[in-house]
């Protein structure tokens, strides 16, 4: 007994001296600068939507398995919106409900139930605060795949810098709270999956169940598959593995017109299609479609080695936000792949902060005060009667064309970095 | 620079940020501060032609000027007339707005807004929902079975020296409202920054 308790006390010993050891080290100091950040911020900035989803997924907790059509069926009970996410989203926010539940007390399911505006409550620090912790976890699961992605040390520690303390990051997980870094975590994986053990089959699995969570990662997937191989067959075989994860929870649910209704009419699959070049006839020429088809076949042209993935994982996303009017939580689903591209080549550090300049005066310039002042009402919740940013600014300049600039700015900066990322050969060396 | 050190600079300086702006906004923006409220809501009480809802309340400030009602009204379904009345602990009527159904979302936030109540602080008030012209289906309004009617009231700030001191009580009012996690928060922050300078010298 006496010799089973000294080895777990050693194991103990053995661990700890592994994490002073790593928390003794510049990448170490960066997760701890970075978790500082997120622990000190966290509490104090809200948005609407991580209420939003925690609201709608409680539901899981008293046995509702079909919320698209149980919220159609109950508008009483869908006064914060419907569910526009695919199922996985809403089983896995159902589960996270449980614990939290737990830990923040009766409170909170009543503090859910209320509307958007519901700042003025004594617990709401803690609330925010615990709702965003597996937020965080994710995203330093991330700083760690980027850590093993990059071989040269002093190149990780570029990007680790660049991926903890961009403002996209700060603003869409640590104020916002968006769960966007999920998805984002699986697509790292599957390039991780890929490039370092060598496993497409669970590279393509990654991406499905990203895609489960919310769709844009299957766009992803195309490329994964051209890339591992030139067998046709294995190719499909490919392919099939990835829709898999995604198909196994929304096939379920396919016969709901309540789910095709709500999660397939999402906010990206409206939006990728408005830029258009009118051709008469009432034809259009869908440009994001053409340009998404263009790197497609570029990619299946010019790799040769799935080495430059990663610069067809960040041109996707970056053409789809140049061409559409984007959530500002869609840039993350870029910002790793540009951590991974600045520890590269420093030279790119202008286009970047263009790209967040622009990002940001878009933005801010949404007619939506839960994106600005909102943000610090559980600070004060006299911002409220704020004006939105846009409004402030109307006697002095046109909004809508100041917006039209700064989004021209990250679309010029964001293809840019497109045209780089292919042309060149950042990654190979990765 | 060395990587570490940026990246403690970096975080210093978004937590600066990160207490500076709502500082600063609360401080030079925000005119409207919150008095009191009831935010605890387990329901809704309907509002038919033979009831006038009412919750009273105390204002911990001079001046108040706005109140705000979670308010019910699915599918703009009921057309009718309402009327909020504020009225003294005596009974006597200080302010009055008539609204309509078509004013109220599934739910909304309405908010009745006055001219400031010049020595409201400490006194009793009573808000007061009746219904002036009938409609079917009723609206409602968000409660607390225990606590009554949800609501927010709002004061006007009249002078920098006092947002200065309630900016101060703000603060204050934030730590002590749920003190057993911002203990458990500060412990976190400063066991991450003892870890950072007990460390980081072996670097």
């Amino acid at each position: 007994m006496s010799i089973f308790v000294c080895n777990i006390i050693k194991r103990k010993k053995q661990k700890m001296n592994q994490l002073k050891k790593f928390f003794s080290s510049t990448t170490g100091q960066i997760f701890l600068a970075a978790l500082f950040l997120r622990v000190f911020l966290a509490p104090f900035f809200f948005h609407t939507d991580i209420k939003t989803i925690f609201y709608n997924s409680h539901f899981f907790s008293e046995g509702v398995i079909n919320i698209y059509e149980f919220l159609a069926k109950n508008p009483d009970k869908s006064y914060l919106g419907e569910f526009p996410y695919p199922p996985l989203t809403y089983i896995f926010y159902g589960l996270l409900y449980f614990p939290l539940k737990v830990i923040l007390g009766p409170g909170f399911p009543q503090w859910l139930a209320m509307g958007n505006d519901a700042v003025a409550i004594p617990d709401i620090f803690r609330y925010l605060f615990f709702m965003k912790i597996p937020l965080i976890f994710f995203e330093f699961l991330v700083g760690i795949l980027i850590i093993k992605l990059i071989k040269d040390k002093n190149q990780a520690k570029a990007g680790l810098l660049f991926w903890f303390f961009n403002p996209v990051n700060i603003y869409a997980i640590v104020l916002m709270g968006q769960f966007d870094i999920i998805p984002t975590f699986l697509t790292v994986l599957a390039l991780f999956l890929l490039l370092k053990k060598k496993k497409a089959g669970l590279a393509a699995i990654a991406l499905g169940l990203g895609g489960a969570l919310k769709s844009y990662p299957l766009l992803f997937l195309p490329f994964l598959v051209i890339v591992s191989s030139k067998d046709w067959r294995q190719r499909i075989k490919l392919f099939v593995f990835g829709l898999l994860p995604y198909g196994l929870f929304v096939f379920p649910f396919l016969g709901s017109v309540y789910f095709r209704q709500s999660s397939f009419v999402s906010g990206l699959s409206q939006r990728m299609f408005l830029l258009g070049l009118n051709i008469g006839f009432e034809e259009q020429i869908l440009l994001v479609v053409l340009g998404l088809t263009f790197l497609l076949l570029l990619a299946d042209w010019k790799i040769k080695a799935p080495e430059n993935l990663p610069g067809y994982f960040l041109s996707l996303p970056l053409v789809i936000l140049a061409g559409s009017h984007f959530h500002p939580q869609w840039l993350l689903w870029a910002t790793p792949f540009l951590a991974l591209l600045l520890a590269k080549e420093k030279k790119l550090l202008l286009p970047i902060a263009i790209l967040i300049i622009g990002w940001l005066g878009t933005v801010f310039l949404f007619n939506d005060k839960f994106l600005t002042w909102g943000l610090i009402s559980p600070f004060d919740s006299g911002v409220f009667f704020f004006p939105t940013v846009r409004e402030l600014i109307k006697n002095v300049f046109e909004p809508k064309l100041l917006q039209s600039l700064f989004h021209t700015l990250f679309s010029a900066s964001a293809l840019w970095i497109c045209y780089l990322v292919i042309t060149h050969k950042f990654y190979e060396s990765s | 620079m060395k990587a570490h050190k940026l990246s403690w600079q970096l975080s210093l300086g978004y937590c600066f940020l990160g207490i500076l702006i709502p500082l600063a906004v609360s401080f030079l923006g925000v005119r409207n501060r919150l008095d009191t409220s009831q935010p605890v809501q387990d329901g809704f009480v309907t509002l038919d032609s033979k009831k006038i809802l009412k919750q009273t309340f105390t204002a911990n400030h001079d001046y108040i000027n706005i109140i705000i009602l979670n308010l019910k009204n699915p599918g703009l379904a009921n057309q009718g007339e309402f009327l909020f009345s504020l009225d003294s602990e005596e009974g006597d009527v200080l302010a009055e707005r008539p609204f309509s159904g078509y004013n109220i979302g599934d739910p909304s936030v309405v908010r009745f807004q006055f001219d400031p109540i010049a020595s409201s602080k400490n006194k009793k008030f009573n808000i007061l929902i009746k219904e002036l012209v009938p409609a079917t289906p009723s609206i409602s309004v968000a409660s607390s079975r225990e606590r009554g009617l949800n609501y927010l009231v709002y004061y006007r700030t009249i002078d920098k020296k006092t947002a200065m001191i309630d900016l101060l009580n703000n603060l204050k009012r934030i730590f002590l409202s749920d003190l057993i996690f911002f203990v458990f928060w500060l412990f976190l922050i400063f066991s991450i920054l003892l870890t950072k300078v007990k460390l980081s010298k072996r670097i």
